[in-house]
């Protein structure tokens, strides 16, 4: 039954898409996000929606669309870059059977990077793209927080609606990604026009967030409780009363500690002990790993380079007995540890160069925000206003995802790259918008200059 | 259950969201970065002096002549 129904749904945009054909990019996006293929378990499975969305989109902006406004943009080269090298790593990997699989959906990723900010020519497509991205993880949200409220939490407990770990459906990859879309999410609130702001736009927002919020908590994934800090240093700098907002978040965290499971201090107590958990402690040890191994091999060993490794180290393990608890020091060998953060995934796979070239990609993004943000901030014009606050939504978004990518092997992640996406196309319509501001007007066309004319005989 | 109302409920603000999408002309041409296009579009300019024809045909009123002569210069 729900396959039918997701089915009639992308059956429908396809439909609408004759009309529009960037409504088939926004399709690619809600599929590539919410995976619809994975959550039905009958004849949904038999659809290459994927590639049929994919297809619809490529031709439909090929064929059918108007291109006035694409533009191919320097981070869209780096792009182009990053996915070029890894293609020369993986002919040469270390590993080439697992390099192939994951360089099986990292393209696919990148390539839809690239190909997706020609399409967004228009303030609508921007806001449009956000509000499918936003809708689709709010779905995974809206479900893994109701469940963390009614009580189904636990880390690796909690049900998502595909339960593989692939894409959004990983704890952490989803804590991060679910705090990151806060600024966004609050965003519409403002300066939405497809769903235009009201009480009940404010309600929605403000319960998703709450959701947002309760990712980390309900997967237990120490990753967003530190993504949660960065976001309220991060939105210090948007807020008028400092000492209030830190006051508030004080309290509001004090009054959520009696609704915590045990289960969850426990978690969280590792993030200052990372001895006591195999999950910690093997991270410095890969990471260590990976600075020697590329000493190395300074181009990177191609994907899944870290089934080379291996390291023998001591962990604490505690016995409890009754009353009385023993701590041991047991001798624990680990191999094949993956890097646990996307700077090592980086540095350990596609070596320096293609370390260099994810950190300008992200870098860019962050720097491109910022003097959007200090070049439009202000404007009470409502077809300005918005643009500001995108920037600073899409900056803390990106800086949320930098500092949960440090803790996870998100290098590839396709949302981010829908993040960039975003970016670039919010980048190159100021752009357009700054260079019609700064063109001179063109020259009267006839009709103009004879009523000039007949004006200036009739003041005359 | 909860899986379902979620799904449900993303689905149906995806179905609103589209359908306003496809009636908007400036999903495809935008008003700021295009100012011909804050005006009326080619077609619908056509379709506007196609009514003014009618008008005349139906009512051979002069004034409307001169109405239609001028939404085309515009």
């Amino acid at each position: 039954m729900i396959d039918l129904i997701f089915l009639a749904f992308i059956g429908f945009i396809l439909l609408l898409g004759l009309r529009r054909p960037y409504l088939w990019v926004l399709l690619y996006v809600y599929i590539d996000i919410l995976a619809p293929q994975q959550i039905g378990y009958g004849i949904i499975q038999n659809f290459s929606v994927s590639f049929i969305a994919f297809c619809a989109a490529f031709a439909g902006w090929l064929v059918l669309d108007r291109k006035e406004g694409s533009r191919f943009t320097f981070r869209q080269g780096l792009m182009l870059a990053l996915l070029v090298y890894c293609w020369w790593t993986t002919q040469n990997a270390d590993f080439p059977e697992p390099a192939l699989l994951k360089w099986e959906w990292v393209w696919k990723a990148l390539l839809f990077a690239i190909f997706m900010p020609l399409t967004i020519t228009t303030r609508l497509r921007l806001e449009a793209l956000a509000l499918v991205m936003v809708l689709s993880v709010a779905m995974i949200v809206i479900a893994t927080g109701m469940k963390t409220v009614l009580g189904g939490g636990g880390y690796d407990q909690l049900n998502f609606f595909v339960n593989d770990n692939s894409g959004l459906y990983e704890s952490s990859t989803l804590a991060t990604v679910a705090i990151g879309m806060i600024p966004l999410i609050a965003w519409f609130t403002r300066y939405g026009t497809i769903i235009k702001p009201a009480w009940y736009v404010s309600a929605f927002a403000i319960a998703l967030i709450f959701a947002c919020l309760l990712i980390p908590i309900g997967t237990e994934a120490r990753t967003g409780l530190v993504c949660i800090a960065a976001l309220g240093v991060l939105l210090l700098r948007y807020t008028k009363k400092r000492l209030m907002f830190i006051a508030a978040g004080g309290l509001l965290g004090l009054a959520a500690l009696p609704f915590l499971p045990p289960s969850y201090y426990a978690r969280m107590a590792t993030i200052a002990q990372p001895g006591g958990d195999e999950s910690a402690s093997t991270r410095v040890a890969v990471w260590s790993w990976t600075i020697d191994y590329v000493q190395q091999n300074p181009f990177g060993g191609g994907f899944d380079a870290y089934r080379g490794n291996s390291f023998t180290y001591e962990m604490p393990v505690r016995e409890e007995t009754g009353n009385t608890t023993t701590v041991e020091f047991r001798e624990v060998t680990d191999e094949a540890r993956a890097y646990h953060s996307a700077i090592f995934e980086l540095l350990g796979e596609q070596g320096y160069p293609g370390l260099l070239i994810w950190l300008w990609l992200q870098g860019l993004g962050v720097w491109q925000m910022e003097r959007l943000y200090r070049r439009w901030k202000g404007h009470a014009d409502e077809s300005k206003a918005w643009i500001a606050p995108m920037a600073a939504a899409l900056q803390i978004a990106s800086l949320i995802y930098l500092v949960g990518a440090f803790f996870q092997g998100i290098a590839y992640q396709p949302m981010f790259f829908k993040i960039i996406g975003l970016q670039i196309g919010l980048y190159t319509y100021c752009l357009r918008l700054d260079s019609l501001r700064e063109k001179p007007r063109g020259r009267p066309t006839r009709s103009r200059q004879k009523a000039k004319d007949a004006g200036d005989a009739v003041t005359a | 259950m909860i899986d379902y109302f979620a799904l449900a409920l993303g689905h149906g603000l995806l179905v609103i969201a589209f359908l306003n999408l496809v009636r908007r002309d400036e999903l495809d041409v935008d008003p700021a970065l295009d100012p011909v296009a804050g005006r009326k579009s080619a077609g619908d300019r056509a379709r506007d002096k196609r009514k003014a024809a009618r008008t005349n045909a139906a009512h051979g009123n002069d004034q409307a002549d001169d109405d239609a002569a001028k939404g085309e210069s515009a």
